[in-house]
């Protein structure tokens, strides 16, 4: 390869960067230099026109009264356009772009040329402007693969296709070229004639890293073994950030979270990752655990996203967002990723995460439009159930689960979100099976513990409900909630010490939880202590005075201590509040 | 009198006891519970114009009215040349005052219901003396007069020289009275762990209390009897406003005179610098071993009601594990935790154990280990769940109690809550407290607390009682206890799982009167039962079972006799009596078993609530006793104590005369030291055995509760077992007589303290029959009690506490007799004897005089109106053999009787009873008398 096409593909390669999934970006790099340039033409292509293209721009304008050659000219203008297109000034970028192509009128800078249109958000002139160069140079390999690189770009792949498949048959070994040729085909869908492509290159280049990652990219999903192993050959011959990124999800795919770790540790420079890299990476570091991690890489992916991707980059990053609590900054890139992309199923998703609390009822919208957008992913069915119970339709919800659980018959979640659905519906003895399998299949889920305790409860099963409670206690997973169950099985069972050690420790989870304060309540009254027993029972009305049953007691305890007056008027306001109560009298 | 804080384990309480009340009257900082504290919501607190305390409790329900005055000197005021004054001058307070004659006093209570010595009495500890008044109606003359004796206790007593000198007799009688076997060991015991001065009682010694005049008796009063170092406290239905202008009028012109004194501190006990020990000779029985620990009390403590009851949470943990460690050792009668004594700088914690001899060491190891083991470890959850249960359940039954009590038993709680300078809490307040300090308590923090009383590092001062073994021994002992492996800790006792059969069916239900019952089961029980409102809360059981007491041979009445009053501590199958305490220790309750003529009677005061639970460990007992090997071990201890105290203790020793002289084959030999020794526990199981298996049943619930539970009850427990056969009666035994006596005195000699003598004399008679019989003999008793304690106390000075009494029931066939016993130094017991018989000559010679007469009556038909009230009468009643008409009428009856009785019918009743010559039986010491030299 000579000096000039050197530069050139650089060029292309750092041009290309700007269309994501285009090109390689491992081969984007600065200008290297055979013949040594001035050393402010050298700045200028040392510089970065992505990271800090100010600089670079600065830089180059020095870089062009030095530049003694017409192709170091055209190269700087080159470098000049990409840093205007980062800076979002397109106009002058296409005007950089067009001053190289005037100086140094090459197939390769016409290509840029075009792909810089491409970029400005201009695709039609893009094309213009490249079928322009091919009248003029109709052979020109550079010119034809970024004609099919822009009609794939505009979804008109197939049109691209028929010349590059020929521009195969011609070069065969061009990497460059089979990769353009597959991007094409997959845009078509035509994944066969991809796969067979892309396996005879491999064939031919069997340690092609950039075939291997290619090919690993395309299995990542189906078959990650083998993307790992496709990225072990790729990294051996080239460790990029890129292929760290691509293992590190292929490696979660197929079970070594540790191996992931390791990956996602490796990768330097987020910058240099392609938006696919981004995507699986910080996938990848979510399933790893590490939240962090993954919104750095939703960040740089939001960063690095062309508006076509830019949706789906937001959802990404809001539904990480979630997770990290901070549903603000969530709300806003989810609502955003929906206009950008109402097909958005993930940003709908989670808008109706967001919204399950504190409007169930909107939760369900959101969650059926995502399901409508993407029916095989069991995450919006479940948030459909989810929605439905939150929003007190638990027929609704209990159906969602049950149909759930056919597709996916040992998942604990749906199992424990049914059992917990039939004890709202009263239906107790339904749900020992669902609630018995979540504990079965997930053993040391405290909100399953829970759940079966309740059950079981319900089901006058008490010393396995306590077992339950017990065991989430040994696990510090104790709820306010488990903590009130088991106070109300011990004070069942007479153990009132022991009730009163449950509600002691459930209020020091939830201090003002008004239901431990009442059962604190009720259970001094059963031992006999009235005057403590006033003293909580108060509490938990003066939180929540329409407690009947804290009402009721008070008005137990009020008798006892000889306050005839106030006993009565508790009965009747229990009475009124909960009817049944009259019956206890 | 005294009493109150002194008591065999002195040592181990007085400095808690009176430091706080001393505390709250010498500083004048605390005359009560803080603000901040909870107190009773009734209980009215206030001081008169001359600085005297009041605490007045209105009680809606109690017929009475109850003062108490507790001056804060006793014998920590005393030195060493007028020890015994304290007490001196209490006993002057019942002599010549400014408003009433010598005797007088007595009179005039009595008069208006109040029994001297009962409902009329003082008591003097080591920091305080307190004068008791129970007043049986709120009559405003008797409780003026009352209130004018208190105040002439506090400034208008007159020391009478001929007074003083008769009393003086009476106060040296009373110590000698208080003198028992083991004194010496006691004192020793004390001095080692704890300080000399913590042996002081109130009592004296003879050369002081001989060479005490009236001057000084009068300074000692004039320096210590002030009213801002007492306080008074009154409860019953009353207005608290108007009783307190009451107390005003009438005590509040009680002035101090010079400043106010401060009773002397006495140094907190040194602790050792490494382990020392003590070799006490046996003189107790059982012998008690000692391991103390004094530690440094922290400079900021203060009292804190709340840290007490933690403690008491603590002690009841660690004791029953030591209970459990001893129930497991045959020969450790009995393993505890005491603790601490409090002193101003230092407390002192003790393990003690008993033991049989030769066990001392082990007793104390054993101990070590367990409280090691304690410390180790640390408690469970559950023991400390037992021990707040258990304290629940105390103030559950003072909620029952107190809703029924006295105004005197709730003056009493008063003065035990001001003595303690406790804060003096309803029932619901204790639970209240007793919530707070569950809250949150933990395993580790009690250790903390264990730690703190009984650091490992804190060398030990250590006694064993016992023979053959020396100081250097015991420390090496324990030194080699305290790195020994740690020892596991015996496992709770398994919970008793009740099941008595299928409920019983009723077969008829008669009407006896308005609310009591008579129901016949089917398998043969008959249940009695009477709904009352006289004790909310509490309901009597009693069981009346098996064959009569006279259907049983001599040999077999004694075994009987013996398996019964065993039976609650013979345990059942499986469960040892030690065990049973623990599984019941919440209730801290249970029952008492005896042999009558009319069966084997079982009776128990149940709470309301428990009365199911309660009736389930009685049924346990009935069904299968235990009478295991644990038992023997008792026995043993038992028949040695009978025997020591038979031995060393001249009324025992008198008793143990007379019984084995009279009725040599049955109730004698039912109470004598020998059987005991000779006694097995298969052989007691076997002589219960026909009581409990054959025979009719019956059950009689008496109190607060329904009939329908009461059938319930009967149904589920005895009504549920199977029909019992009939008893086959053997020749009846003869019902018990005097024949046997002999014609001259029963002399014995007794190996106890020097000086103590002892005297019954028995005048016998047939049984009586009629009515007015019985209301003329009653009359005639306390009439010659009277008598007795004029002469020989009052007027001589040689007794402290002579008593007449009548032994044998009044409605059983045997002979009865009307006895008085008498407790002089011995070298006035001849002297003391004719006086007696002259005092029953009197009334053979004369009608008792009118005023003496109405007298002795007054207070018997006070005592017969408070029988209507009690539950407890009217289930002996229910229960007893004779028909439900007669009995039910019979307090009636008597009161009627008793209404016309006339000093002719006493006369006439008296006339040939007390003509013919009385057995007597004294008991003399073995060494000559050593008089005032002891």
């Amino acid at each position: 390869m000579n000096l000039r096409r050197l530069k050139i593909r650089s060029a292309l390669a750092a041009s290309a960067l700007l269309f994501g999934f285009a090109a390689s970006p491992a081969a984007a790099q600065a200008p290297a230099a055979e013949d040594p340039a001035p050393p402010q033409v050298q700045a200028c292509w040392d510089s970065d026109p992505k990271s800090a293209p100010d600089a670079t721009l600065a830089l180059c304008r020095t870089a062009l009264l030095a530049a003694e050659t017409d192709e170091a000219r055209a190269m700087v203008h080159l470098w000049t356009a990409i840093a205007l297109i980062e800076n979002g000034d397109n106009d002058a970028a296409i005007a950089a772009a067009d001053q190289a192509g005037a100086i140094l009128p090459l197939a390769d800078i016409r290509s840029a040329q075009a792909l810089t249109r491409l970029h400005a958000g201009r695709p039609d002139e893009a094309l213009a402007s490249v079928e322009a160069a091919l009248r003029q140079d109709p052979q020109a390999i550079e010119l034809r693969r970024t004609r099919a690189q822009i009609l794939t770009a505009m979804g008109r792949g197939a049109e691209g296709i028929e010349d590059l498949e020929r521009l195969h048959r011609e070069l065969p070994d061009d990497v460059e070229l089979t990769l353009n040729l597959v991007a094409a085909l997959d845009s078509q869908g035509q994944t066969r004639r991809r796969d067979q492509i892309l396996n005879r290159a491999i064939t031919r280049a069997p340690e092609a890293a950039d075939l291997l990652v290619e090919r690993a990219l395309l299995l990542m999903l189906t078959r990650p073994e083998r993307s790992v192993t496709d990225l072990d050959v790729a990294i051996a011959q080239a460790p990029t950030d890129e292929a760290y990124a691509l293992r590190s999800f292929a490696r979660i795919a197929a079970g070594d979270v540790e191996g992931a770790k390791r990956d996602l540790a490796a990768i330097g420079d987020l910058a240099t990752l392609s938006v696919p890299a981004l995507v699986y990476a910080s996938f990848a570091a979510e399933t790893a655990g590490d939240l962090d991690g993954a919104l750095a890489l939703a960040e740089q992916l939001v960063e690095s996203a062309n508006p076509t991707d830019l949706g789906t980059s937001l959802a990404r990053r809001g539904t990480l967002l979630i997770q990290l609590d901070d549903l603000e900054r969530a709300k806003a890139d989810l609502e955003r990723a929906v206009i950008l992309d109402p097909e958005e199923a993930i940003a709908w998703g989670g808008l109706g995460a967001l919204a399950l609390e504190t409007d169930p009822a909107q939760a369900v919208v959101f969650y059926r439009r995502a399901r409508a957008l993407d029916p095989d992913d069991a995450n919006f069915e479940f948030g459909v159930a989810e929605a439905l119970f939150w929003s007190g339709d638990y027929p609704g919800a209990a159906a969602g689960y049950a149909s759930l659980l056919k597709r996916y018959p040992d998942d604990a979640e749906m199992h424990a979100s049914l059992a917990a659905t039939l004890v709202r519906l009263e239906r107790v003895q339904d749900a020992e099976r669902p609630s018995a399998r979540a504990v079965a299949l997930a053993p040391d889920n405290p909100e399953y513990m829970l759940i079966r305790g309740e059950v079981l409860y319900m089901l006058g099963e008490e010393s396995g409900a306590l077992e339950q409670m017990d065991r989430l206690a040994a696990a510090g997973a104790d709820t306010a909630y488990s903590r009130y169950v088991a106070a109300v099985i011990r004070r069942g069972q007479a153990d009132y010490e022991a009730a009163l050690r449950e509600t002691d420790a459930g209020l020091a989870l939830a201090p003002d939880d008004a239901d431990l304060m009442e059962e604190k309540g009720g259970v001094y009254y059963m031992l006999d202590d009235p005057l403590s027993a006033l003293e909580w029972l108060d509490k938990a009305l003066a939180i929540n005075p329409k407690l009947p049953g804290a009402l009721f007691v008070r008005g137990l305890v009020r008798a006892e201590l000889g306050d005839a007056e106030g006993a009565a008027a508790d009965q009747a306001a229990a009475v009124a509040l909960d009817p049944t109560l009259a019956d206890e009298s | 009198m005294f009493g109150a804080c002194v008591g065999r384990f002195v040592g181990q309480f007085w400095a808690k006891c009176v430091l706080a009340g001393w505390i709250a009257l010498s500083a004048g900082s605390c005359a009560g519970p803080s603000s901040a504290q909870d107190e009773h919501p009734d209980l009215v607190r206030g001081e008169l114009s001359n600085g005297l305390a009041y605490m007045i409790l209105p009680m809606a329900d109690a017929d009475g009215v109850s003062f108490r005055l507790m001056v804060q000197v006793g014998s920590q005021a005393e030195d060493a040349d007028n020890r015994g004054v304290a007490h001196f001058v209490e006993h002057m307070a019942f002599r010549s005052t400014r408003s009433f004659a010598d005797g007088e006093i007595d009179q005039v209570m009595a008069q208006a219901g109040a029994a001297s010595g009962w409902d009329h009495n003082a008591f003097t500890g080591r920091w305080t003396t307190t004068y008791h008044l129970d007043l049986p109606t709120r009559e405003t003359a008797n409780m003026a007069r009352g209130l004018d004796w208190l105040r002439d206790v506090g400034d208008g007593q007159l020391f009478r020289p001929e007074e003083v000198a008769a009393e003086r007799g009476v106060v040296l009688a009373e110590r000698l009275d208080r003198l028992r076997s083991g004194d010496a060991t006691d004192e020793q015991e004390t001095s080692f762990h704890f300080r000399p001065e913590d042996n002081l009682t109130p009592a004296g010694s003879v050369a002081t209390l001989n060479a005490l005049t009236p001057d000084d008796l009068r300074a000692f009063h004039a320096k210590w009897y002030r009213p801002d170092r007492s306080v008074i406290i009154v409860t019953g239905k009353l207005d608290a406003d108007d009783m307190a202008a009451e107390l005003e009028r009438r005590l509040g012109g009680w002035a101090g005179a010079g400043a106010r004194p401060r009773i002397p501190t006495t140094p907190a006990p040194e602790p050792p610098k490494t382990p020392v020990a003590l070799v006490l000779t046996p003189g107790r029985l059982p012998a008690q071993s000692l391991a103390c620990r004094n530690t440094p009390v922290a400079e900021d403590e203060v009292y804190d009601p709340a840290d007490e009851l933690r403690e008491t949470l603590l002690l009841s943990i660690v004791n029953q594990r030591l209970s459990r460690a001893a129930a497991a050792t045959p020969g450790i009668y009995y393993l505890g935790f005491e603790g601490p004594n409090w002193y101003e700088t230092r407390q002192v914690a003790c393990a003690r154990a008993t033991h049989a001899p030769q066990r001392g060491l082990e007793g104390l190891r054993l101990a070590q280990a367990t409280l090691r083991s304690f410390a180790a470890e640390g408690p469970t959850q559950a023991e400390i769940d037992a021990a707040v249960a258990s304290q629940r359940a105390y103030a559950r039954g003072a909620l029952t109690s107190y809703a029924s009590a006295t105004a005197a038993e709730m003056a009493d709680e008063l003065i035990r809550h001001e003595e303690y300078g406790r804060p003096f809490l309803a029932p619901h307040q204790t639970m209240r407290q007793i919530s707070r300090v569950a809250s949150g308590l933990t395993p580790e923090a009690l250790v903390a607390d264990f730690e703190a009383l009984w650091p490992e590092a804190t060398p030990p001062t250590l006694s064993v009682e016992d023979t053959g073994v020396s100081a250097p021994a015991v420390t090496a002992s324990w030194r080699a206890g305290a790195v020994a492996p740690l020892t596991a800790s015996f496992p709770p006792p398994e919970p008793l799982i009740y099941d008595f059969g299928p409920e019983g069916r009723v077969v008829r239900r008669e009407v006896l009167a308005q609310g009591v019952v008579r129901v016949t089961f089917a398998n043969g029980l008959v249940l009695k039962h009477m709904a009352t409102e006289n004790a909310p809360g509490f309901v009597q059981i009693r069981i009346r079972m098996g064959p009569g007491g006279r259907e049983l041979s001599p040999e077999a009445f004694v075994l009987a006799s013996a398996a019964a009053a065993v039976l609650p501590a013979a345990g059942v199958e499986g469960r040892s009596f030690g065990a049973l305490q623990e599984l019941n220790a919440e209730w801290d309750w249970d029952f008492e078993a005896s042999l009558s003529e009319a069966g084997l009677v079982v009776s128990a005061q149940s709470f309301a609530s428990q009365t199911p639970a309660h009736m389930a460990v009685i049924m346990t007992h009935l069904i299968t006793p235990g009478f295991d090997a644990e038992l023997a071990d008792s026995l043993a201890l038992l028949a040695a104590s009978l025997e020591q105290e038979a031995r060393l203790n001249p009324v025992e020793a008198v008793e143990t005369a007379f019984a084995r002289a009279i009725w040599p084959d049955t109730a004698g030999a039912a109470a004598d030291p020998d059987t005991y020794r000779r006694l097995d526990p298969a052989d007691l199981k076997a002589a219960l055995t026909p009581f409990l298996t054959t025979g009719p049943v019956e059950l009689t619930l008496v109190g607060d509760i329904s009939e329908d539970d009461a059938i319930l009850l009967a149904a589920r427990s005895l009504g549920a077992r199977p029909a019992r056969p009939p008893h086959r009666p053997g020749p009846e035994r003869p019902p018990l007589d005097y024949s046997a006596a002999p014609p001259r005195p029963i002399e014995v000699t007794h190996q106890g303290p020097a000086g103590r003598s002892a005297a019954h004399l028995y005048w016998t008679r047939p049984a009586i029959g009629p009515i007015e019989a019985r209301a003329a003999a009653m009359v005639l008793t306390a009439l010659l009690e009277t008598a007795v304690v004029e002469g020989t106390r009052r007027r001589q000075g040689r007794t402290y506490s002579p008593t007449a009494q009548l032994d044998g029931s009044l409605t059983e066939p045997h002979d009865i007799a009307l006895y008085v016993e008498v407790t002089p130094e011995a070298r006035r017991l001849d002297d003391v004897i004719e006086t007696v018989r002259q005092a029953a000559a009197g009334f053979v010679a004369a009608p008792p005089a009118a005023e003496a007469f109405e007298l002795a009556r007054r207070p018997l038909l006070t005592q017969l109106d408070a029988l209507r009230g009690s539950d407890l009468y009217w289930a002996k009643a229910l229960g007893g053999p004779a028909d439900w008409d007669t009995q039910r009428k019979e307090l009636d009856r008597l009161g009627q009787a008793l209404a016309k009785l006339t000093p002719a019918d006493v006369h006439a009743l008296a006339r040939p009873w007390l003509s013919t010559p009385p057995i007597i039986v004294l008991a003399r010491p073995t060494a000559a008398p050593l008089g005032d030299a002891q």
